[in-house]
């Protein structure tokens, strides 16, 4: 008698389309799980306003999900999770101004077990908030935009994570952004805030990235207004874990004429001692010492810094660029 | 064919006071004179590398001025200003420098701050550039000048020091490609960056900050740019922090 394996396949194909409607939210949520002897597998999704089509494949040796979604309106939300064995990663995001789209897949066979899930957001003058998630780590996110625009996509593994986003200042005379971004995980955080809001053309990125050796967040804003009084706001701030924040902009420029100018004012013996007198006296020195030294004159061919080459094709405005990068490491 | 003036300045390790050693205090100024009056150039550089302490101070002055025939004068003053405060001793490491240059008729200046530190609990910095222009009698006219002066305080906890170093060269003029001149009154421009101050409860174990000041006025005198660009590197706790800020302000 010849002994033959059994051998199973199951298909599941799952597709869900809300109907259309002129005001309110569909809700849509599904979970499947599918298993063999080697291996287990569960997709889940929640959300508002989405299409939605999943695909699970159930054999001896292998085990398959896919799944795939994005949103029907300017207003959605989702949030889609993966599990493979003991692996979770996870993907969420919820607009009231924009396009969110999604696309996971986990499979385990006997030579490979791999799980990957990608995203997408796109938003403008609205709200975005988000969250990445796998077994190590979690990059959480909220964006406000005025007359602005705004990208990210994320990819997710059971080890690693990345995102990275990019906005743009649109038409208006007031255009801006708000927005946090922070990553935890081995029981450390890392955070970075920016917000800027005037009268600019303006661009910024932003972006994560964690493997298992460590972690990072990062962001960059540049632009251009015609005139300082146009800016109302513009900070970044970095802190994390034991970190004290670090903030942008570091102090203040002032950029005046003066009318009365002394052209044979010079550093003079009269000049050096107010100096000192109130050097010391800011310093709460009560005696005052002099060390002259014998000057010794050589020639050294490239002693100096550089001084930026300021080119006159600028156009007149202010120009401006934060950019703040953290990391911690396992 | 270029002149360069060095003048240098240094504290020997044995007139260290008993609680604070100093390292090295050293300044530096230099004065380049590109052939005839196409260039020039005055940099000076303040130094101060402190073991063992606490606190400490730099507050460096730098004064440049170029002159050319037939009276026009273009003078640049700098400013530097750091004071570094940590939870213990610890090295610390400030470096001030400031740079004025005529080149091709661009009055160009750069006034910067560099601070290296471990455990920093506080720190005040600030930067401020002058640029003039003007007519001044000249008993010569047939010579272009360059006067330098730096003076340097430092105040390494224990003990002040102060450097003062002055220069100049002269050479033949050759009546080509002069700075812009006009008979008339030209502003002065001040140009200033006052940092935050930064006052922590908990120290950060490494800190390394370069702030520079920069400034530039047109050949007519008439617009400048002026900004700062700030790198900011700190640690703690195996978190790594880098910042970089870039402002540019350009009035036509």
């Amino acid at each position: 008698m010849i002994k033959q394996d059994l051998f199973i396949r199951i298909l599941v194909f799952v597709i869900l389309v809300p109907g259309s409607f002129q005001s309110g939210s569909a809700e849509i949520s599904f979970s499947c799980s599918i298993y063999n002897t080697a291996d287990s597998a569960s997709e889940s999704i929640a959300g508002e306003n989405l299409d939605f089509s999943g695909l699970a494949i159930l054999e001896n040796d292998l085990l398959s999900l896919e799944g795939r979604g994005s949103a029907i309106n300017n207003c959605s939300f989702y949030s889609y999770e993966l599990a493979l064995g003991e692996d979770r990663i996870q993907s969420a995001a919820r607009t009231d101004s924009g396009l969110l789209a999604w696309r996971g897949s986990a499979t385990a066979a006997i030579d490979r077990k791999e799980a990957t899930l990608s995203s997408r957001a796109s938003v403008f003058d609205g709200n975005l908030t988000s969250l990445y998630r796998n077994s190590n780590v979690a990059v959480s996110g909220s964006l406000r935009l005025l007359n602005s625009s705004f990208q990210e996509a994320a990819v997710i593994s059971p080890r690693s994570l990345s995102s990275l986003g990019s906005g743009a200042a649109g038409r208006g005379d007031v255009r801006g952004f708000d927005q946090s971004l922070s990553i935890e995980g081995f029981e450390r955080w890392l955070r970075v805030d920016s917000a800027f809001l005037g009268n600019a053309s303006l661009q910024w990125m932003s972006g994560s990235d964690c493997s298992q050796s460590g972690y990072s967040l990062r962001m960059m804003v540049l632009g251009r207004s015609d005139d300082p009084s146009g800016i109302s706001r513009m900070e970044m701030m970095g802190s994390g874990s034991g970190l004290p924040p670090q903030i942008l902009p570091p102090g203040r420029l002032n950029v005046s004429r003066l009318f009365a100018d002394d052209p044979s004012s010079t550093i003079d013996a009269r000049f050096l001692e107010e100096e000192l007198a109130a050097f010391n006296r800011d310093n709460s020195i009560n005696a005052s010492l002099f060390h002259w030294y014998n000057l010794k004159e050589s020639s050294i061919a490239n002693l100096t810094g550089s001084v930026p080459d300021q080119g006159w094709g600028r156009k007149a405005g202010v120009y401006f660029k934060m950019r703040m990068a953290l990391e911690q490491g396992n | 064919m270029p002149i360069v003036t060095t003048q240098k300045a240094a504290m020997p390790a044995a007139t260290m006071p008993v609680a604070t050693m100093l390292i090295a205090a050293m300044m530096l100024l230099s004065l380049t004179q590109a052939d005839a009056s196409s260039g020039a150039l005055a940099f000076s550089r303040s130094y101060l590398s402190l073991n063992d302490t606490s606190t400490a101070s730099l507050k460096s002055i730098s004064q440049s001025t170029f002159f050319y025939y037939p009276g026009l004068y273009v003078k640049g003053y700098g400013e530097a200003e750091s004071a570094v405060k940590s939870s213990n001793a610890e090295s610390m490491i400030i470096e001030q420098s400031a740079n004025f240059s005529t080149i091709s008729s661009q009055h160009l200046g750069m006034v910067s701050s560099h601070i290296r530190a471990r455990n920093l609990t506080g720190l005040d910095v600030s930067l401020l550039g002058i640029s003039s222009a003007g007519l001044q009698e000249e008993n010569n006219l047939s010579l272009i000048r360059s006067e330098s002066s730096s003076l340097a305080m430092a105040y390494p906890g224990e003990g002040r020091y102060a450097f003062f170093l002055t220069g100049g060269h002269y050479l033949e003029l050759d009546f080509c490609d002069l700075p812009f001149f006009s008979a008339q009154t030209l502003p002065a421009y001040e140009f200033g960056f006052r940092g935050d101050e930064l006052r922590l409860d908990e120290p950060l174990e490494v800190f390394d900050q370069r702030i520079d000041l920069f400034f530039a006025l047109s050949p007519d005198y008439q617009s400048s740019h002026a900004g700062y660009s700030l790198s900011r590197s700190v640690e703690n706790d195996g978190i790594r922090c880098q910042s970089e800020m870039e402002y540019g302000v350009v009035r036509g």
